[in-house]
């Protein structure tokens, strides 16, 4: 055992080289699924104030901009319903992107109920789709309260605009945006990299190596 | 012969205790002598709301060690405080702010006034309170500078043996205690490159998945943390930030588990604040925690380092002890991975041109190799330092052919590693995505695609430019226009210092210890390492210039001397001859060495971390 170990460390010096070409290949074949929350617009600059946009059953905000080559999974844009509100209904978000031709075409419907435990929160608002939905994004945001409910919350806006981001509430554009985050989803490769670098490392340890003489030369 | 023998018995005891005495001494009788020898006391005055100016008359002449303003502000405010002598002229003025995170400020006046007048540069809005005083005190942080300094005067004159027969040893005192000094007197305050990134980073990297950040956290991530002053400052900063490190109202999110390479460097801080965080220790101190295990791992790097040169150990020693490096390990930073690594890759390459006709051992070979990957994580344009390992002969490695394998092998190696800045591929990036966007966002303007078109319209122009620029640079090391030795924000101990270093590098580059052995570089191999110096300086600039000067800029900003660390140890050892040999004993040779960098250390944390904090 002793010698199989000590006398061949060329061969598994080799063997882990070899192990570590596996581990990249698998690694670039099977990818891991990530998520990423991104900031769209969260952050208040100098003087920029913010309002609120009341969610009344006849309400619907429609909001959209452009996620580039991103996967977007779902949106968190910023509801409030004051301490004193118990929201008991969900935030209800429909989505349309672009199909190859430039159509625009409706991707699916996601919901969320309000935390109740809360004042304000980003709501995150998962999106199931079919496809990728990437490009140019719109969203359509309605409140749909439950019985009895009289209270409504507000999404929260700014009086800025977002370059690419267009808000329109009842059919009027509104003068600002508002607060959102939303979460990406991508490809990655973590062990790419190290594999690619150990396999090299093992490669040129093994080739400062002696071949043993005797046993391994046969081998 | 008994007397010989007791006397060595009870020499460290005793060195330890005058140390102890005199550091004691010298802070009980010089640094407070005002409060020894003259009238301790201590007057107050109210700060009335509304008020631009407050007076506070100190009947007569007193010797005023500090002045405390503690006052409600609701935002940063400025104040001037006036010293008035006994007939009511000025003597001094000093400048300071109160924070409305500690609603208080502190100076350090220590000068003789008669009467004190604070002016805001607006009205207060709030009543408060101004205190003048003269009083005894007992520094902790000087007194362990004191004891630090007396304590490595006594080992560099005792251990005169350890000195020259063991350098690593002594090596790893000296930057221990220097290194500790650093993070014991500068604290919270942020006052390395980016620290605020560095420390998000580590701090981050401190948890695996969920991350916990607490309010003093958030205000380290955004360089909004108050700095203090002086000690007093420095005790109420300290507790303001454990008022605010509550992680039951932290922000918490998730974060992958996966350690990317550009982050590893930071792994020796995050391992450190991570068990400091489970101690419980207080936050100052979980910081403080982090940054010595920085120093801790580039002291075990470097240790090895100076352990493993076949030559020219004192050289390896002067470049380890480098005040800037000590600094870079002593805060959050990547530096220390990255000048200990390469040192230590370096050292080792080196060792393997000393020997031509010997075979490489495949462990040395696997430890460069591993040093130049960790020590390239964080700036990976390094990893071409290697390639002068292609230039080792054929007779280093078993056979003609895998010598000829190696040599592919490593330069696919040395390429992915530089490939992966723009490659990124952990998150399947493509390299023209990264181009197009690259460009610090500091600097408007800058985009790496547009500076890459720039230089390949006009490359005459841009060699000339990048010639130029280097000349300046190592030119205005020498004239005093620019510094050497910088400790970042806190400035330069001056340009005496640097030629001091430069000195002590020449020295020990040039000449050669008596016992060391006379192994020396080949012509050939002296102009390929002054090459690759020069290809790595002129990569670092060019690298700049990308993605950190607007496109078409005429100049190249943003180079700092940090960035040629790594190539200081390949330089200096072209310098190795076999004609100069240092005429007295080995222990002269290295007591100059050793003492010349503990005093220049030693100097410099006196400089600019003593002076203006604690004296």
């Amino acid at each position: 055992m002793k010698d199989l170990i000590l006398n061949r460390k060329r061969i598994w010096t080799w063997t882990g080289a070899a192990l570590a070409a596996l581990v990249f290949v698998w690694s670039s074949l099977f990818p891991k699924t990530a998520y990423d929350t991104r900031e769209l617009h969260v952050r208040l600059e100098d003087g920029e104030q913010e309002r609120e946009i009341v969610l009344t059953p006849d309400t619907t905000v429609l909001f959209s901009f452009s996620a580039g080559d991103q996967t977007v999974d779902g949106i968190q844009p910023c509801a409030d319903w004051g301490s004193e509100n118990c929201p008991g209904g969900v935030l209800l978000v429909d989505v349309w992107c672009m199909d190859e031709g430039g159509e625009r075409v409706y991707a699916g419907q996601g919901s969320a109920p309000l935390n109740a435990e809360l004042r304000r929160a980003y709501t995150y608002i998962a999106l199931p789709h079919e496809g990728e939905l990437s490009g140019e994004l719109s969203f359509a945001i309605r409140y749909v309260p439950a019985e009895g409910e009289t209270a409504y919350p507000s999404l929260v806006a700014t009086d800025r605009d977002i370059g690419e981001c267009l808000t329109v509430v009842n059919e009027e554009v509104y003068g600002g945006d508002l607060l959102l985050y939303y979460v990406t989803v991508r490809d990655t490769y973590p062990l790419l990299f190290d594999a690619k670098l150990v396999c090299l490392l093992l490669i040129c340890i093994a080739l400062s190596m002696e071949k043993a003489p005797g046993k391994e030369a046969c081998a | 012969m008994k007397e010989r023998g007791w006397l060595r018995m009870v020499r460290i005891p005793l060195a330890a205790a005058a140390v102890l005495v005199l550091s004691v001494l010298i802070e009980g009788l010089f640094f407070n002598r005002h409060a020894l020898f003259q009238e301790c006391y201590e007057k107050e005055t109210a700060i009335e709301t509304g008020s631009l100016e407050t007076r506070l008359d100190l009947q007569g002449e007193r010797y005023v060690k500090t002045v405390r303003m503690e006052l409600d502000v609701e935002e940063v405010t400025d104040y001037r405080l006036i010293l008035l002598d006994g007939q009511g002229n000025t003597i001094s003025e000093r400048a300071g702010s109160i924070s409305p995170k500690l609603d208080m400020s502190v100076i350090n006046l220590r000068a003789e006034a008669a009467e004190l007048v604070l002016v805001f540069s607006e009205a207060v809005s709030a009543d408060g309170l101004m205190t003048a005083a003269n009083f005894m005190e007992w520094s902790p942080y000087r007194l362990f500078f004191l004891i630090s300094t007396f304590g490595l005067a006594a080992f560099l004159w005792m251990g005169r043996r350890v000195v020259s027969q063991k350098p690593e040893y002594a090596f790893a005192v000296i930057a221990l205690t220097a290194g500790l000094q650093i993070i014991l007197m500068t604290g919270t305050n942020q006052i390395s490159y980016d620290e605020q990134t560095h420390i998000s980073k580590t701090w981050n990297l401190s948890y695996i998945g969920t991350v916990y950040d607490t309010e003093a956290v958030l205000e380290l991530k955004t360089l909004t943390v108050p700095e203090f002053h002086n000690r007093f400052e420095r005790m109420q900063v300290e507790s303001y930030l454990q008022g605010i490190h509550d992680f039951e109202t932290a922000d918490v999110y998730r974060q992958t588990k996966m350690i990317y390479y550009d982050r590893r460097a930071y792994l020796p801080m995050a391992v450190c604040i991570a068990a400091a965080r489970m101690m419980k220790l207080p936050f100052a101190m979980m910081l403080m925690a982090g940054k010595f295990g920085n120093l801790l791992m580039y002291t075990a790097v470097c240790f090895f380092a100076v352990r493993k040169a076949k030559q020219k150990k004192g050289l390896v020693t002067v470049i380890a002890l480098l005040p800037n490096s000590i600094f870079s390990a002593s805060q959050f930073c990547y530096d220390a991975c990255v000048n200990s690594f390469l040192l230590l890759a370096m050292v080792l390459t080196a060792n393997e041109f000393f020997t031509p006709k010997e075979r490489v051992r495949p462990r040395n070979m696997a430890a460069i190799i591993l040093c130049l990957i960790v020590g390239s994580y964080a700036k990976p344009v390094y990893m071409l330092m290697g390639l002068v390992l292609l230039f080792l002969g054929n007779e280093k490695f078993p056979s003609k052919r895998a010598a000829w394998m190696f040599r592919a092998a490593f330069t696919v190696l040395c390429l992915s590693m530089v490939y992966e800045v723009l490659g990124k591929s952990a998150v399947g990036g493509s390299v023209t995505e990264t181009l197009a966007h690259a460009g610090d966002i500091r600097t408007e303007g800058a985009n790496m695609l547009g500076q890459i078109r720039h230089i390949f319209g006009a490359p005459f122009s841009y060699a000339w430019q990048l010639l130029s620029s280097m000349f300046v640079r190592i030119a205005d090391w020498f004239t005093g226009k620019d510094q050497f030795l910088m400790y970042a924000y806190l400035g330069t101990p001056g340009t005496l210092c640097t030629w001091i270093f430069f000195a002590a590098v020449f020295f020990s580059a040039l000449y050669r210890c008596p016992y060391e052995r006379q192994e020396c570089l080949s012509g050939g191999n002296k102009a390929l390492f002054v090459i690759m110096v020069f290809g790595m300086s002129a990569v670092v600039w060019t690298v700049l210039y990308l993605s950190f000067n607007t496109v078409g800029s005429p100049v190249i900003d943003g180079v700092q001397n940090r960035y040629f660390t790594p190539v200081l140890f390949p330089f200096f050892i072209c310098l190795a001859n076999r004609r100069l040999v240092w005429k007295r004993n080995g222990e002269s040779y290295h007591m100059i060495l050793f003492t010349v960098m503990t005093g220049l250390l030693l100097y410099t944390n006196f400089r600019l971390g003593m002076m203006p904090y604690y004296l």
